[in-house]
């Protein structure tokens, strides 16, 4: 049943969070939204796990970032002395926090998303009345980025079937070899894509400016009442916003 | 009978679907060896398997008694060379010389030796007037023989081919053909196909996957 | 009058004025219902030739092209690569560059919902086309996850639900098996009975066997092809 959630109604879950994670400055409502997102995801049944493993390294760049945040507020009381310089204030270390917060609340609207199919959420988004192009484009976006991990990952392999052992060559020679990788990666991509965009006219793509589809999607009771409870939850976290206030 | 490969109880999986069970097989390098079977029977994947792109799910392969878990990958690329079925997946450096010369030279091999063994597999792979050519311009056949040469400069004892006939019109077919003929004395080679002509031309011992079991396995 | 499916007059195609010919004085008659085989070695232009047949070329891939190329008695250079859709299918050679959709259904659905067909029509043709192919338990399947022989049939399938007159198959077979390559020769011919007018272009000639009239293009011209080739 929860499976079958309208990709309609995860959207706008993921709407309702996202933009609270965004509007919200206190520390302790960020907290509530991004525990609110957390229950949500886990029962759309959402892999957190497996997206932060595909996004591992653009979790370091976070990391960096929520750092350089702390550090560059100077305002609040001092926290971490060296000497007479003041390292980390008290104000630094929760605007860190918050920037942090706001990256996992968009994480976790990433991997409600991520449940949807890939058709589902096409429509879901043309039945919202986006241009399909727009929808259908942005998708194949999406679908090309695992292909181009993939091939960056076969191409990897392959080198070191030649007998390279990658990790323990001098890091200039392991950035040469990666410099190498790029290239025929990407030359190979766009050859994949301008391939993909020929059979993809050729079946009609835009032939109109209007398309049928098989899949026609209808919001069920379960959906009605989940659309409800994100409203009344939404509201509530604002109101509570505005209490603390 | 000097066995180099062998495969134990080897089951694997891709996307939670069961592609390969039970498989068992033993390899020595005075065989030429094909696997057919059609489409989605778990071809590719047991020679992906064995060659250490994927792992299985449970099982051993040994390779020259070694068991690859206990194997990086550079380690399986000495004793085994892979051709993919597309070659463009093992093609990466810009020219044709460099694509030769390439793991030479990060394993430090004198110039002059990169230069006589590379100039030696230009000739057997009839690339020497693509010396200085884009490997980007080359035409399928050519990059599986550069793909193919390269591997050779590896010095492997056993060479897994997957579906290396796809592609090849009539003519190239015969030249890979002849090709193979000629190596098949210094290595190993399995082969993976469902070219039956070719097959049934080269191999001294084929072996049927259906469904991801061996369903024959004999002399031809 | 009748027409001809596809029909080619003095066909002459070079990229560039100062690069060479790739197609010389190439003469082509598709009769309606009828499959006609070119075989022809790698490099011989049979790309460049069903490029043209399709509109590709100099539609998408720019060129200077000679003579003229008309499906159905109209003029192909007065149609839109989109609108050509409806008359003309082309199966390209490697199905990685032609599947879309992680459900196979979806991508059998693309083409037609594209032209507007009515859903459950479209339903319909997906139901014929799984069953003539043989691939039901595959509807619902991630095509990347099955082999490639049957990522191809899948290719097709989405392509035969767009139920065009005109088919031209572009090496299609390369990466099928005997039995996916038996599949399809039968689809063909029962695709054949249909009235459906079929070109197909090979390197491999013993796939050309369903075929009514084989051309052999060297060299960039055509010819009626008799006996082998070496």
């Amino acid at each position: 049943m929860i499976k079958k959630i309208d990709p309609r109604v995860k959207l706008l879950i993921v709407m309702c969070i996202s933009s609270l994670g965004l509007a919200f400055t206190r520390m302790p409502m960020l907290l509530a939204v991004f525990l609110t997102g957390m229950l949500l995801s886990q029962v759309l049944k959402a892999d957190l796990f497996m997206l932060i493993k595909r996004i591992r390294i653009i979790l370091y760049l976070f990391a960096v970032l929520v750092i350089i945040q702390s550090i560059f507020v100077r305002s609040g009381d001092s926290l971490i002395n060296i000497g007479s310089i003041t390292i980390l204030t008290t104000e630094g270390l929760s605007r860190g926090l918050a920037y942090l917060m706001r990256v996992l609340i968009i994480l976790i609207s990433g991997a409600i998303i991520a449940t949807c199919d890939m058709r589902g959420l096409i429509q879901g988004l043309v039945q919202m009345k986006l241009p399909y192009d727009f929808a259908f484009m942005t998708s194949i976006g999406i679908k090309f980025l695992p292909l181009l991990m993939e091939e960056l990952k076969d191409t990897l392999t392959a080198i070191q079937l030649r007998g390279i052992d990658i990790k323990s060559l001098p890091l200039k020679e392991r950035t040469e070899i990666i410099s190498y990788i790029f290239t025929p990666v990407f030359a190979g991509a766009l050859t994949k894509a301008k391939k993909l965009s020929l059979s993809v006219e050729c079946r009609g793509f835009r032939a109109f400016d209007k398309r049928t589809s098989i899949l026609i999607l209808k919001f069920s009771p379960v959906d009605y009442l989940a659309i409800t409870l994100t409203f009344l939850l939404t509201a509530t976290l604002i109101a509570a916003n505005q209490y603390f206030i | 009978m000097n066995e180099f490969i062998r495969i134990e109880k080897l089951f694997c999986s891709l996307n939670k679907v069961q592609v390969l069970r039970n498989i068992n097989i033993s390899l020595n390098k005075s065989e030429f060896v094909s696997i057919i079977g059609p489409n989605g029977s778990g071809k590719t994947t047991l020679g992906k398997v064995v060659s250490g792109i994927i792992k299985q799910d449970s099982g051993d392969v040994f390779i020259d008694d070694k068991n690859i878990k206990d194997m990086s990958l550079p380690e399986i690329g000495r004793k085994i060379g892979y051709l993919f079925q597309n070659p463009d997946r093992q093609i990466f450096a810009p020219t044709v010389y460099e694509e030769l010369s390439f793991a030479m030279k990060y394993k430090k091999t004198a110039t002059d030796i990169i230069e006589k063994r590379v100039n030696e597999i230009l000739n057997i792979f009839e690339l020497s007037h693509l010396r200085d050519a884009s490997t980007y311009s080359l035409s399928q056949g050519e990059k599986q023989r550069l793909a193919l040469g390269a591997m050779l400069l590896n010095d492997p004892e056993y060479l897994i081919l997957d579906e290396p006939t796809t592609g090849l019109d009539p003519k190239r077919k015969y030249e890979l053909s002849k090709l193979l003929d000629s190596m098949v004395n210094r290595v190993g080679i399995l082969l993976i196909s469902h070219d039956k002509a070719f097959v049934l031309k080269h191999s001294h011992r084929i072996i049927e996957l259906y469904d991801g079991s061996i369903i024959n396995d004999k002399k031809n | 009058m009748r027409h001809y499916a596809l029909e080619a007059k003095n066909l002459s195609f070079r990229y560039n004025q100062n690069s060479p010919y790739i197609l010389k004085n190439i003469d082509f008659k598709l009769q309606k219902g009828e499959i006609v085989g070119i075989v022809g070695l790698s490099g011989s232009g049979k790309s460049t030739l069903i490029q043209i047949m399709n509109g590709v070329i100099p539609k998408r891939i720019p060129g200077l092209l000679e003579g003229s190329i008309c499906f159905n008695g109209e003029d192909m250079a007065e149609k839109d690569l989109s609108c050509l859709a409806k008359e003309i299918g082309t199966i390209f050679q490697d199905p990685d560059c032609q599947i879309l959709f992680p459900c196979a259904e979806d991508e059998m659905a693309f083409g037609p919902e594209n032209l507007c067909y009515d859903p459950y029509t479209i339903i319909e043709r997906i139901n014929s086309t799984t069953k003539m192919l043989a691939i039901e338990p595959l509807r619902y399947r991630n095509p990347n996850s099955v082999s490639g022989g049957e990522k191809q049939i899948i290719a097709l399938a989405s392509v035969l639900t767009l139920n065009v007159g005109i088919m031209i198959f572009d090496e299609s077979m390369s990466f099928i098996d005997e039995r996916g390559k038996g599949l399809i020769k039968n689809a063909i011919l029962k695709l054949k009975e249909q009235g459906k007018s079929i070109l197909m272009v090979e390197h491999d000639l013993s796939n050309l066997e369903v075929a009514d009239h084989i051309f052999l293009l060297k060299n960039g011209t055509l010819e009626a092809f008799k006996g082998v080739i070496e």
